[in-house]
């Protein structure tokens, strides 16, 4: 099985930025790489080449649907898995965004000493052994 | 890195989250008192944001109770948005949830914070904002003016019930209260005018609340039919209505027929 290395964190909220690479990247070992905006990930995403990304779903402009459909339209992030971090985690919300393309959803608020376990779960069901 | 260094880290950033919150409520403040001078969409938009973020942050930060102050503000926005106003009473609660927002940055310094009292207050608050809520009934045998009639009204600090024919609209009224009905003139089964004559004669606590018929054929109906407001079903009949439930409902007590 691949083990997951690099990471593409999409969130407009510095304080929750800051937690999150703390928890993926001090308690997770990941490397990650955090885009403000989803016109930034769309700039940045394709020389990065993430294995995985982690997309917010309410930030003002393009908002994570919007930024995951035009994600899809890169050819180097056609596959990349996408799992979508929100507070709205009702089953028939969550159901919606497994709809969109995500292979997972995050609830958010999220506990930084677990997210990069969770993380790591949502990527082994992806690439089994 | 030890989890103890890992919390060690936490705690700074939630102590760096609660040293920017009195500058984040004097923003929210700001906007807040800017809004109600001068409506400003920009302004508003940016005011929403900014709770939303405070939402967001206080969460991830552990700090559950400013999540549900923010939360609170955040509903009450969403309800005064589609209006374009800020009324007082909206100010005044919105800027006591900024007053809480300030109380739980200050307790959630302390070495074991309680935020009971600050829970108290957001219970106190959120009950003032269900209690200022007028309850409409609808009348109304057409669900697609049923539906324009509660998107009209969706500003409004209203509670609204739909009854799809005249006869469960009474059932209605004779059980629970109401602060106002509006009436389509071709209800099946009971129709409009019938309806109100029945209800003006019920000697229930529903007997004299202001009711307003809406219709496309205003002629013949007797003077003592007990409407308060006629409105036509015309190009104006969303500002009509809208305006008369504010008037006679919202700024008025029940001034009865």
């Amino acid at each position: 099985m691949n083990s997951l290395q690099r990471i593409l964190y999409i969130e407009d909220e510095p304080d929750i930025q800051a937690v999150a690479s703390l928890a993926l990247e001090v308690v997770g070992g990941f490397a990650v790489k955090i885009c403000s905006s989803g016109e930034e990930a769309l700039r940045e995403a394709p020389d990065y080449c993430p294995e995985l990304i982690l997309l917010d779903v309410m930030m003002p402009g393009m908002d994570g649907p919007t930024t995951l459909k035009a994600l899809r339209q890169l050819s180097a992030l056609q596959s990349v898995p996408v799992v979508f971090m929100t507070a709205k985690v009702q089953p028939n919300e969550v159901s919606h965004y497994l709809s969109l393309g995500a292979c997972g959803v995050i609830a958010k608020p999220f506990d930084p000493m677990t997210l990069a376990s969770k993380v790591q779960d949502i990527w082994r069901q992806q690439n089994p052994d | 890195m030890s989890h103890h260094d890992v919390q060690s880290m936490l705690v700074a950033l939630r102590a760096d989250f609660l040293d920017a919150v009195p500058e984040r409520c004097d923003q929210l403040e700001a906007l807040i008192l800017a809004i109600e001078k001068n409506w400003d969409q920009d302004k508003f938009e940016a005011l929403f944001r900014h709770v939303h973020s405070l939402k967001g942050s206080g969460g991830t930060h552990g700090l559950g109770i400013i999540t549900a102050i923010c939360h609170h503000l955040e509903n009450l926005l969403t309800e005064i948005q589609p209006s374009h106003q800020m009324t007082r009473p909206s100010v005044v609660r919105a800027l006591a949830c900024a007053d809480l927002l300030r109380q739980a940055e200050t307790e959630a310094r302390q070495a074991r914070p309680s935020f009971t009292t600050i829970e108290t207050n957001l219970d106190r608050l959120r009950q003032q904002s269900l209690a200022s809520r007028k309850a409409g009934l609808i009348a109304e045998s057409s669900a697609a003016m049923s539906h324009f009639y509660q998107q009209v009204l969706s500003a409004l600090p209203v509670q609204l019930l739909v009854a799809d024919n005249g006869l469960t609209a009474l059932e209605h009224l004779l059980r629970e209260p109401f602060d106002f009905i509006i009436v389509g003139r071709e209800l099946r089964e009971l129709n409009g005018v019938a309806l109100i004559s029945a209800l003006r004669t019920s000697q229930t606590r529903n007997q004299f609340i202001p009711a307003f018929l809406v219709t496309s054929r205003p002629d013949g109906i007797p003077a003592h039919a007990g409407f308060n407001a006629i409105i036509l079903r015309d190009q104006h009949q969303a500002t009509q209505l809208r305006s008369i439930v504010e008037q006679q409902v919202l700024d008025a007590d029940n001034p009865g027929i």
